[in-house]
C-alpha cells in the first residue's frame, strides 16, 4: 500500500492566478537555513510580524495581489509593471532609485528583494488570502495591493493583524486613511477628498455656478466616498445632485442607469465608475446621446480611458496621479518615463507611477530606519520628512499616513491638438497638495499599536 | 426620476435587455434539457461569439461578416467541445459536469486574455445603424433598436427550428426524456452533439450581436452567465418558452428597478427568483420533467 | 435459433447486484410471460435486455446477433422495443408527433392508420398532448408507439397495472390480436389470470434469480410454486 503525500499549503482554493514569480535564485534565497541569519537583529529588537524571520536570509519578499482579471484588469497590469520596475532598479541601484532614496545601493539594506504575484480580481477576500499565504509561506517584510479600495481596506486590516507593513496600491476612498486607517498601511496617491477639492475650482470655473449635476457611482467605499466629496465641494457653489446613479462593480450594462441621466435634465455628468466600468459606462452615455446634452466629468480618472474610448475624452475635465507630459516640468517623472517605457513599450500611467515611487518611499524608509523591524520603519515614515517623488517634494502624515501630494488636473485633448498618439491629455493644473487635504482626524482616522 | 417618460423610457429597455437575455438562456435552457448538463461555459461561450465575430470584423470591415463567422465559429467550438470532452460526462456526477464546464469557461476567458490582454475591444454598428432614433417617448440607440428586432427573429427561427422541423421534435422530446428518444432508435448522442452547437450557437450570435453595445473583454460573459442562470430558472429548466418570458421578465425587473433605485436592481432579480422558486419550484413554464 | 436466448445475464444499479445469471429464451410468434413478486427484477431484466441498463457479464443474442452491452438505439434499430411501466410517453408532444418520432428510424413502419385502426382512441385525440391523456389512453399510446417500428419483439413491461376493468379489456383484446397475426411478445404481469390467458410459457423470477420454468397450463397444478414466488 502506498502513503499518500500529505501537502499542507496544496489546497485548492487559493487564486487561481496566483503565481509565484521570483527572479533568479528564489530557491537560493529562501531556503538558506535560518541559523546563519544575522543575531544582531533579533537581539536589538523583539520578533514581531515577519521580523526578523523574513530578512534572515540574503533576499526580503514582497506580496504583491493586483486584479488581473475582472474589470479592474488593465490598471492592475499596468501596477504590476510598475512594481516591477521598481524592484528591479532598487535591485540594481538604479539612479531614479537613488533620486528617491539616496542610502540605497542595491537591494534594500543588502538584501535582494524577492516578490510573488497573485491575482485579487479586485475582492477583498482573494486578495486577503493571497497575502496571508505570502505572509506564512514566504515571509513577505512588505505586502501590497489595492485598486480596490475595498481590497485596500482589508489588506490594512491584515497588516496591523499581522504586523506586517502594507503599502497601498491604488485606492481612492477617503475611508483607506480615513476611517479605515492603520499604523501599518501607508498611502501615496491622491484619493476621493483631494480629487474633489482639486478639480471643483476648476469645473466652477470652467461651467459656472448653481449647475445640476449626475452622478454615477460604483456601489462600494471607493464610489461612495468620492461622491461625497465631490457633492460637497460642488455644493459650496450652489451646484445640486439631480440624481446619483448607483451600479454593482462590474455591471454589464449601463442602460438604464444612463436613461435616468438623459432624464434627469443635469447639465454636467460625473462619472465616478473606474476600470473597465468607466470605459463601459461612458461608452453607453455615448451610444445613449448623453454626452450630446450634459459634459462630462471624471474626477478620479482611470488610467487607459483614454486610449479605450476612442475620442470619447476629448474636452473632458479629469483629475489625476500623474500624467506622463507633467515630465516637462519634473525630470525625475521624465526618467521614469523613460524606464517605463523603455521596458514595456508605453507611456507608464499613474497605477505604474504610484506602484513605482510607493515603493521607491519605502525602500527609502527602511534604508533610514536601519533595519526592517517594523515600529523602526513607521517612525521613519512618521518623521514626515520632505520625499522627492516623480511629481515634485511630498511628504507623509504622521496622523494618517495618507502622502501629501499635487493633483493633476487634465482635460482631454481634440485629435487635431494630439502631437503623438499618446498625447491625450493636456495638462491643465498641478494643484498642490497641502490645500487639498482634510484634516487629519476630519475621516475619523484612529492609528493602531505600533506592535 | 419617476416620471412617465421615464417610465416607459425603462419599459422599453427592458425589454431590449430581456430579449438579448432571452436568446443567450434559450441556448442555456434547450443544453440542460437535453443533455442534463449545466454548461457553466455558457458565458464563455457568448464571449468567444464576441471575439471571433471582432477578429473577423478587423480583417473584413463587414458587420455581416463577423456575425456569421462569431456564431459559426461558436457553434463549432461547442460541437468539439461537446465531441472531445462533454460527452465522457454525460453519466458521471452532476458536480463533475459542473466543474469540468466552469473550468472550460475559465480556460477559454484566460486564453483570451492571453491573445487580446484585458483592454476592451470594439466592434462599430453597421454604419446604417450608428446614431439615436427618436421614438416619441424616448431617444434610444439606433442599434440597440435594430439588436431587439435581430433577437426577435432568431429566436423566431430557433422557434420555427424546435416547433416545426423533425428535429425539433426529437430534441422536444429529448428534454422531456432522452432515454426513451434513444430507446425509439434515436441516435441521442448525436442529438446532443447537435443541441449543444444550437445552443452555443445562439450564445455565440448573442455575443457578437451584443459586442457593439458593450465593447468586449474577456469577461465579458461572466455576468451574463449570472443573468442567464436566474432567467432559466425563474422560466423554468428546459423550457424554451420559459427561457423567452424569463428573459424579459428580468430585463423589465432590472430595468424597471433602477428607475427607482439602481443599487436594488439584481437584489430585485434574485429576489424575484427566489420567489419564483417558493411559488413554482420548476419556474413559471418548467414541467417535473426530468430526474 | 430462438428469437431471444438470454444467457447468465448479471445486472447491477450502481453497487447493488440486482440480476443473477438471469437466463431465458423466446421463439418467434411466441407469447412468455415473466412473472415474480414486486421488487423480483422483472423490470430490471426487461431494461437489460433493451440497453437501459447496461448488464455487466452475460450474452443476449437476438436474431442471431450479440446485442449486449450496446447502446439502446442500435438495438431498438435491430428490432426489439420495450414498452416501460411508467409508459414514459413525451408529454409536450401531441399523440402524432409522439408515433411519427417512433418511426423515424425504424427499417419497416406500421402506417398510422393501422395504430388507428387498433387504437381508434388515439385517432380521436391525435392533436392532443401526451399529457393530456388519461391512463388508459396514455397505455396505449405507448404500445401503439413501440408497435410504429414493427418490432420483431415488444417487451411489455405491466401494461394493465392500475387501469380500469373495462380498458384492460380492450388492451388485452389488443394483445392477444398481436400474438394471433404472430407478434412476438415478452409480458411482466401482476395479474395472474390475464398472464396466462395470454401467454403460452412464463418463468418466475425471485430475487433476481429465475426459479421456474415451464408451459402456461401447468402452473395452475403447481400451487406450492405459486404460493412460494408470487404469494397467491
Ligand atoms: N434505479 C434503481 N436504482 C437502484 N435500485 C433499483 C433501481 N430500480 C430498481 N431497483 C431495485 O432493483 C430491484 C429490482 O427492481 P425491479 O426490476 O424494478 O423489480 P420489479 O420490476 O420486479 O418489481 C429492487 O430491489 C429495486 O429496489
Ligand atoms: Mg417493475
Amino acid at each position: 500500500m502506498s502513503t499518500r503525500d500529505f501537502r499542507p499549503g496544496s489546497a485548492p482554493n487559493v487564486s487561481r492566478r496566483t503565481l509565484l514569480q521570483a527572479g533568479a535564485g528564489l530557491i537560493g534565497g529562501s531556503v538558506l537555513p535560518a541559523s546563519i541569519a544575522s543575531r544582531a537583529f533579533a537581539e536589538d529588537h523583539p520578533a514581531i510580524g515577519t521580523y526578523p524571520a523574513g530578512t534572515s536570509g540574503s533576499s526580503a519578499f514582497i506580496g504583491i495581489s493586483v486584479p488581473r482579471t475582472g474589470t479592474y484588469a488593465v490598471q492592475g497590469e499596468d501596477e504590476l509593471k510598475g512594481y516591477q520596475l521598481a524592484i528591479e532598479h532598487i535591485n540594481s541601484g538604479h539612479e531614479l532609485i537613488k533620486k528617491i532614496s539616496p542610502k540605497t545601493s542595491k537591494g534594500v539594506l543588502g538584501k535582494e528583494l524577492k516578490f510573488g504575484v497573485a491575482d485579487s480580481a479586485a475582492k477583498p477576500n482573494e486578495a486577503v488570502q493571497a497575502q496571508q499565504r505570502f505572509i506564512s509561506e514566504n515571509k513577505a517584510v512588505m505586502i501590497t495591493g489595492g485598486t480596490s479600495s475595498a481590497v485596500a481596506v482589508a489588506l490594512n486590516k491584515l497588516a496591523q493583524r499581522e504586523k506586517v507593513i502594507f503599502v497601498c496600491g491604488i485606492s481612492g476612498s477617503n475611508d483607506t486613511t480615513g476611517k479605515d486607517c492603520v499604523r501599518y498601511g501607508f498611502r501615496q496617491n491622491f484619493f476621493g477628498q483631494t480629487a474633489a477639492a482639486a478639480i471643483a475650482p476648476v469645473l466652477i470655473k470652467q461651467f459656472g455656478k448653481n449647475k445640476k449635476a449626475a452622478y454615477l457611482t460604483p456601489d462600494y467605499t471607493y464610489g461612495h466616498t468620492v461622491t461625497k466629496s465631490m457633492q460637497d465641494r460642488l455644493a459650496e457653489a450652489g451646484w445640486t445632485t439631480v440624481t446619483n446613479q448607483v451600479s454593482p462593480l462590474g455591471a454589464p450594462d449601463y442602460s438604464s442607469y444612463l436613461l435616468n441621466v438623459a432624464n434627469s435634465g443635469a447639465d454636467v455628468l460625473i462619472n465616478v465608475n473606474w476600470g473597465h466600468d468607466a470605459v463601459l459606462s461612458t461608452q453607453q452615455a455615448k451610444q445613449f446621446g448623453v454626452l450630446d446634452k450634459m459634459k462630462l466629468v471624471v474626477p478620479y480618472q482611470v488610467p487607459f480611458i483614454a486610449r479605450e474610448t476612442g475620442g470619447l475624452m476629448q474636452g473632458v475635465y479629469a483629475a489625476t496621479d500623474y500624467w506622463w507630459t507633467i515630465e516637462d516640468k519634473y525630470p525625475l517623472a521624465k526618467m521614469f518615463n523613460e524606464a517605463f517605457e523603455k521596458k514595456y513599450g508605453y507611456k507608464p500611467e499613474w497605477g505604474a507611477e504610484n506602484a513605482y515611487v510607493s515603493f521607491a518611499h519605502w525602500a527609502r524608509m527602511v534604508e533610514e530606519a536601519g533595519s526592517f523591524y517594523p515600529p523602526d520603519v513607521i517612525k521613519a515614515y512618521e518623521k514626515g520628512e520632505t520625499l522627492p517623488s516623480l511629481v515634485g517634494d511630498v511628504h507623509y502624515r504622521p496622523e494618517d499616513h495618507q502622502c501629501v501630494r499635487p493633483v493633476v488636473i487634465v482635460r482631454g485633448k481634440m485629435e487635431k491638438e494630439m502631437k503623438n498618439k499618446e498625447d491625450y491629455y493636456e495638462v491643465i493644473e498641478i494643484v498642490p497638495g497641502d490645500g487639498l487635504m482634510q484634516k487629519p482626524d476630519a475621516f475619523g482616522c484612529h492609528l493602531g499599536d505600533y506592535t | 426620476m419617476i416620471n412617465w417618460p421615464n417610465f416607459v423610457s425603462q419599459l422599453f429597455n427592458g425589454l431590449a435587455l430581456g430579449a438579448l437575455l432571452a436568446l443567450i438562456s434559450s441556448g442555456l435552457t434547450i443544453i440542460y434539457g437535453t443533455l442534463g448538463v449545466l454548461n457553466l461555459a455558457h458565458g464563455a461561450m457568448f464571449m468567444i461569439g464576441g471575439y471571433a465575430g471582432y477578429v473577423t470584423y478587423s480583417y473584413t470591415g463587414s458587420f455581416i461578416l463577423a456575425v456569421i463567422a462569431g456564431s459559426l465559429f461558436v457553434m463549432a467550438l461547442g460541437v468539439a467541445m461537446e465531441r472531445i470532452i462533454i460527452r465522457h460526462f454525460y453519466h458521471r456526477p452532476h458536480e463533475d459536469q459542473l466543474l469540468v464546464t466552469f473550468g472550460l469557461g475559465i480556460c477559454f476567458v484566460e486564453i483570451v486574455r492571453l491573445i487580446f490582454t484585458s483592454q476592451s475591444q470594439v466592434v462599430p454598428p453597421p454604419a446604417l445603424l450608428q446614431g439615436i432614433t427618436s421614438l416619441g417617448f424616448l431617444f434610444y440607440p439606433t442599434y440597440r433598436l435594430a439588436v431587439v428586432g435581430i433577437v426577435a427573429v432568431a429566436l423566431g427561427a430557433l422557434f420555427l427550428i424546435l416547433y416545426r422541423t423533425r428535429l425539433g421534435m426529437i430534441v422536444r422530446a429529448g428534454i422531456e426524456d432522452s432515454v426513451m428518444v434513444d430507446s425509439l432508435g434515436i441516435n441521442v448522442y448525436r442529438v446532443f452533439m447537435i443541441v449543444f452547437g444550437i445552443g452555443a450557437m445562439a450564445a455565440g450570435f448573442a455575443g457578437i450581436i451584443n459586442a457593439p453595445v458593450v465593447s468586449l473583454t474577456p469577461g465579458v460573459g461572466d455576468d451574463i452567465l449570472v443573468e442567464t442562470f436566474v432567467v432559466v430558472v425563474i422560466g423554468g429548466v428546459g423550457s424554451f418558452p420559459g427561457a423567452i418570458l424569463g428573459g424579459l421578465i428580468a430585463g423589465e425587473i432590472i430595468s424597471i428597478t433602477s428607475m427607482f433605485n439602481p443599487g436594488y436592481a439584481y437584489v430585485m432579480l434574485f429576489a424575484a427568483m427566489t420567489l419564483v422558486l417558493v411559488l413554482r419550484p420548476h419556474g413559471l413554464l418548467g414541467t417535473q420533467g426530468r430526474e | 435459433m430462438s428469437l431471444l436466448e438470454v444467457n447468465g445475464l448479471n445486472s447491477y444499479y450502481g453497487d447493488s447486484h440486482i440480476l443473477f445469471d438471469v437466463s431465458l429464451r423466446v421463439e418467434r410468434n411466441e407469447v412468455v410471460a415473466l412473472l415474480g413478486r414486486n421488487g423480483a427484477g422483472k423490470s430490471t431484466t426487461l431494461k437489460s435486455l433493451m440497453g437501459v441498463v447496461t448488464p455487466r457479464r452475460g450474452s443476449v443474442m437476438f436474431d442471431g446477433v450479440e446485442i449486449s452491452g450496446r447502446k439502446s438505439h442500435k438495438i431498438a434499430q435491430a428490432g426489439m422495443q420495450l414498452v416501460h411501466e411508467e409508459r414514459r410517453i413525451f408529454g409536450s408532444l401531441s399523440v402524432e408527433e409522439n408515433l411519427v418520432i417512433a418511426g423515424l428510424t425504424a427499417s419497416q413502419r406500421w402506417p398510422l392508420e393501422r395504430i388507428y385502426e387498433m387504437f381508434p382512441r388515439l385517432r380521436e385525440r391525435r392533436g392532443n398532448r401526451g399529457t393530456d391523456l388519461s391512463g388508459g389512453e396514455q397505455q396505449m399510446l405507448a404500445i401503439a408507439r413501440a408497435l410504429v417500428r414493427d418490432p420483431k419483439i415488444i417487451l411489455l413491461d405491466e401494461p394493465f397495472e392500475g387501469l380500469a376493468p373495462v380498458i384492460v379489456r380492450d388492451l388485452m383484446k389488443a394483445c392477444r390480436d398481436l400474438a394471433e397475426a404472430g407478434q412476438t411478445i415478452v409480458l411482466v404481469e401482476q395479474n395472474l389470470a390475464a398472464t396466462l390467458a395470454l401467454a403460452q410459457r412464463i418463468y418466475i423470477i425471485n430475487n433476481g434469480h429465475i426459479v421456474h420454468e415451464g408451459p402456461a397450463q401447468e402452473i395452475k397444478a403447481q400451487p406450492e410454486v405459486l404460493q412460494r414466488y408470487l404469494g397467491v
